[in-house]
């Protein structure tokens, strides 16, 4: 049983605020992913559970137990860094060993832990190299399998694979997630790379400036992020923002802008009036949402001109100008039209998102 | 602290370049049980250096405002400032700075210039391995010795280079360190020889570093390479020389065995410079009051410089410029 | 047409010019190696041979410098009657002695010093540097009467103390860099895998060892090399070299060629040292400033 709960957690490094306020809940075997840009506190909340920075108050508790005084080697956690922190003069197996060592089991037990863990990771044959002689991807499992070896209550990772190329990386994101599964193992996982979180976590928690926005399913965060930040850090590429205000004419509920004119839905209107929102607000919607077609007569709701096409291979990704403003619109491959001729977009209109404009809170 | 193409940074550290760095040490390292076991790996050090260095140092100060008698069991004699106020009218004191300054300053010029020189026309070259080979050598000698083969070089009636200077016909006295301006430029000559390998070395170290896309970019933009040299290369020497300058300063007054040897500071204290001048005192007048005052004002120069050298090694222009590793 | 006169006005010039730099490497090559070269040849000369010069302005009687018979006389004398085999111990165990205190002492602290935040850090480390950079003949009064009052002068343990007034600020500012790049993410995964500090820090030792080990041979050449803590602080019972050597110098007559022996033999070790330790000299005598 091992649960992670983190409550009222504050971090201060000397003057600067690093961490507010954080509760976080951590279930039992759990991947739980910290998500946010650099500087956002997620690393902080993460050495703070492992033990290697100071709470500057709040407590964390693993199960039942208060840690904050409990020193990272009893706190039973392993942790692996993003540089990997391999003992340069020790072998694959001597650094798989390590842990065990300092957990006085004997030596006939240990081999056959590391090798558990090495064949788990495919690294058998690396045992007698020295971190030196192994390429990236080598050492990071090497770093893993350290991590693996002991069987901890928790793992930490801190950013394990932001060093790897973008092949390698794609690849251990999903052998990192059954080799989770497999464990069962409770897991907090260090990103700043949405697409980890997203593809990775059960449980996402985006970070900013310290503050926790936004903790859900990857799913909740991608269709219904709380916030506009949430919104725009999500999703690849990232969700389109209009600038629009409330209209009323009788009964219907329009967002409008100098391009756009959005007729809402009884339950977007009603959503609306539930937050009392009226005036300016922030429209978000993500490139998937939207379609577009060449030409003038398309029949879409919205007249705009190509700005630049980028195809993906199957899909592509059409940059469109609307008067000022530009928006991502992904789609299945087809010919489209050079810089500046005109297409038509429409928009589903379900899937959109308001943002209220000064905080940045979603209305729905 | 740390470094690009050669890098005393061990290759099992490369990992670690151009990674994210925390600026804070982490609290593991700086909490209270943490603490108590630093100050244990620090104490003994510390303690020895103090006992070493601190305790002479109230000594010095003691001695300084003292008459020291020599004699045992005369008790020394309070003399207030006296000793420093003694050296404002002391001839040989001022004439000890200017010596001094004249003296480093030759060697300075020259060491910076032949260094740089031939730093610059070695980087890269296939006799570089050769040459650092070579550098080696004359800085690994002691300066006792150093001060002895340059005697029996300038020797009056034997010495290699009291003949070849002799059949330049560039000497005209009997003898080198007999001749007051002689002299300077033999104590010079043998500073320079040992010492401008290392200036020589700190300036390749430099021109390594030099960022080879700025002297890429320079060349694009039409400059010849004397102009790469002095537009691009020499700026970003400007702190390996800063240091160098520093350093070799120190060293000039720091050690004093290679003029002991070879002149004592004669002839006529044509070669006294301060620090000798200091030996005299204490070690042949054994005027300790005296030499304790004339110490001090050298340890508010070392204090001067040693400010100086912090700052650079602080500065952070310099840490990137020499560090790399960020 | 142009561009071809400009050509041929370059190419004398540059060849000129390299003509130049060439003759200037080769002054400096001879420069830097001759005076290396006399005193190795004149330490295999008796004395007659020793004083040989040509006629002033006679450049074809340079070869007199190679005209004599080898004679190992000077080693031998110096060994035999002079106690150079003595003196020799005496510098070797002073200067070993003091840079493994200093080291063993100095790395310590400089891991502390490089972990630690504390307040007066800066002031801790600049009185450390100052120590290093103070000039030694304005200690040495007050040394020699604390020394003497402890019974250490004349003593090697008093010239391993000696030495380590300045190898051991050395050795912690210097070390203090090393530490410094050392990353905390290994202490730290160290930590996490149930190390105590202790056993951490024995993690990162390897990484350091090589600088350590450099930086003792770096603090040998400096106390092998100190002549003036060596002629006042060890004066009678603990004669180096560098005093040995000077001592040769007699009121009759100065013995030449034992002094170049001598100097052979004091300097040929250091060189090779040097040599060993080459990767880390530069940072060495720049005291951590430079790194190749």
């Amino acid at each position: 049983m091992a649960t992670v709960t983190i409550t009222d957690v504050w971090k201060y490094y000397g003057k600067t605020m690093a961490v507010k306020d954080l509760n976080i809940d951590v279930r039992d075997n759990e991947f739980l992913c910290l998500l946010g840009p650099s500087g956002c506190g997620k690393s902080s909340t993460l050495r703070m559970i492992a033990g290697l920075e100071f709470i500057s108050s709040g407590d964390i508790y693993f199960g039942d137990v208060r840690v904050n005084d409990v020193p990272p080697k009893d706190r039973d956690i392993a942790m692996v860094f993003e540089n990997y922190a391999l003992y340069p003069h020790k072998t694959v197996f001597e650094n798989l060993a390590n842990p065990l060592k300092f957990q006085k089991m004997n030596r006939a037990d240990i081999t056959e832990r590391v090798e558990w863990a090495a064949e788990m990771l495919q690294i058998s044959e690396l045992l007698q190299r020295k971190p030196v002689e192994l390429s990236g991807g080598q050492k990071q499992r090497t770093a893993i399998g350290r991590a693996i070896v002991r069987e901890p209550k928790v793992f930490l990772f801190d950013e394990p694979i932001a060093h790897l190329d973008a092949k390698l990386r794609s690849h251990m994101r999903g052998e990192l997630k059954h080799l989770q599964r497999r464990l069962e193992t409770t897991t907090i996982y260090v990103t700043h790379d949405q697409l980890e979180g997203m593809t990775m976590a059960d449980r996402i928690a985006v970070m900013h400036e310290g503050v926790l926005q936004q903790l859900g399913t990857p799913g909740d965060i991608y269709n219904h992020p709380v916030n506009e930040f949430v919104a725009g850090f999500v999703g690849e590429p990232p969700m389109n923002f209009l600038d629009c205000r409330i209209e009323r004419v009788g009964d219907s509920v329009s967002l409008v802008n100098d391009n756009i004119k959005l007729v809402l839905g009884g339950d977007q209107v009603r959503r609306l009036e539930e937050k009392s929102a009226a005036g300016e607000v922030r429209l978000g919607i993500r490139p998937d949402d939207l379609s577009v077609e060449m030409g003038r007569d398309h029949g879409f709701a919205i007249d705009a001109k190509i700005f630049v096409t980028e195809p993906l291979g199957g899909d592509m990704l059409v940059d469109a100008e609307l008067g000022k403003d530009r928006v991502t619109v992904k789609r299945k491959i087809a010919e489209m039209g050079q810089p500046g001729e005109p297409c038509g977009i429409s928009l589903n209109i379900e899937k959109l998102h308001v943002f209220d404009r000064e905080s940045g809170e979603a209305i729905f | 602290m740390a470094v690009n193409t050669i890098d005393s940074e061990p290759p099992e550290l490369s990992a670690y370049r151009g990674v994210r760095r925390i600026d804070h040490t982490p609290h593991i390292f700086n909490n209270q049980p943490a603490r108590y076991y630093l100050m244990w790996l620090l104490l003994p050090a510390i303690l020895l250096l103090a006992a070493i260095s601190l305790y002479p140092f109230v000594w010095l100060i003691y001695m300084s405002l003292h008459e020291v008698q020599l004699a045992p069991g005369k008790s020394d004699l309070w003399a207030g400032i006296d000793n420093f106020t003694r050296l404002f009218s002391d001839k040989s004191f001022a004439r000890g700075w200017v010596t001094l300054f004249k003296y480093s300053a030759l060697c300075l010029s020259v060491e910076i210039t032949l260094g740089v020189l031939v730093a610059v026309i070695l980087n890269n070259s296939r006799l570089e391995k050769l040459f650092i080979t070579i550098f080696l050598m004359p800085m690994m000698m002691a300066p006792v010795v150093a001060g002895f083969l340059y005697m029996f070089l300038y020797n009056g009636t034997f010495g290699w280079y009291f003949w070849l200077l002799r059949s330049l016909g560039v000497l005209d006295g009997g003898s080198i360190l007999g001749n007051k301006t002689w002299a300077m430029a033999g104590v010079v000559a043998t500073d320079v020889w040992q010492w401008t390998p290392l200036i020589a070395l700190i300036t390749l170290a430099g021109l390594k570093r030099v960022p080879q896309e700025q002297l890429e970019a320079n060349m694009v933009d039409g400059a010849g390479p004397l102009r790469n040299f002095f537009s691009v290369a020499l700026p970003n020497l400007y702190p390996f020389l800063l240091i160098a300058i520093l350093l070799r300063f120190m060293d000039n007054f720091r050690f004093i065995d290679t003029i002991l040897i070879m002149t004592g500071g004669g002839p006529a204290n044509a070669t006294k410079i301060l620090p000798t001048y200091l030996f005299d005192v204490s070690f042949k007048f054994f005027e300790l009051g005296r030499g304790a005052a004339i110490a001090f004002t050298l340890l508010l120069l070392t204090i001067l410089l040693g400010l100086a050298l912090t700052k650079i090694f602080e500065d952070p222009t310099r840490k990137i410029k020499t560090s790399g590793t960020e | 047409m142009a561009s071809r006169e400009i050509v041929r006005y370059k190419s004398p010039a540059r060849s000129a010019f390299s003509v130049l730099v060439i003759l200037f490497l080769i002054i400096f090559f001879v420069w830097t190696v001759l005076p290396l070269a006399i005193m190795l040849i004149t330490s295999f000369k008796d004395l007659l041979d020793a004083f040989k010069l040509p006629q002033e302005g006679d450049w074809g009687g340079v070869g007199v410098m190679f005209d004599f018979t080898p004679t190992g006389d000077h080693y031998i004398e110096l060994f035999t009657e002079k106690h150079f085999g003595v003196y020799m111990r005496n510098s070797l165990i002073a200067s070993l002695g003091s840079a493994v205190v200093s080291v063993f002492l100095g790395s310590m602290a400089a891991y502390a010093l490089s972990r630690a935040e504390f307040r007066g850090k800066r002031d801790l480390l600049f009185w450390i540097i100052s120590t290093r950079m103070a000039p030694v003949v304005a200690v040495m009064v007050p040394l020699y009467v604390i020394f003497r009052s402890s019974g250490l002068v004349g003593t090697l343990p008093g010239l391993i103390l000696a030495y380590t007034t300045f190898n051991l600020p050395f050795a912690i500012w210097i070390l203090k860099g090393f530490f410094d790049n050392v990353p905390y993410a290994i202490e730290e995964a160290a930590l996490c895998d149930g190390c105590n500090r202790w056993q951490a820090l024995r993690m990162i030792m390897p990484l350091v060892a090589p600088g350590v080990g450099a930086f003792i041979v770096l603090c040998v050449l400096f106390g092998w090399n100190d002549f003036l803590f060596a002629s006042i602080i060890g004066s009678g019972g603990a004669k180096t070299l560098p005093v040995a050597t000077a001592e040769l110098v007699q009121p009759v007559k100065i013995q030449w060629g034992s002094i170049m022996a001598a100097g052979v033999i004091t300097t040929v070790p250091m060189m090779f040292l040097g040599l060993l330790i080459r990767r880390y000299l530069v940072t060495g005598l720049t005291m951590g400033a430079v790194r190749e």
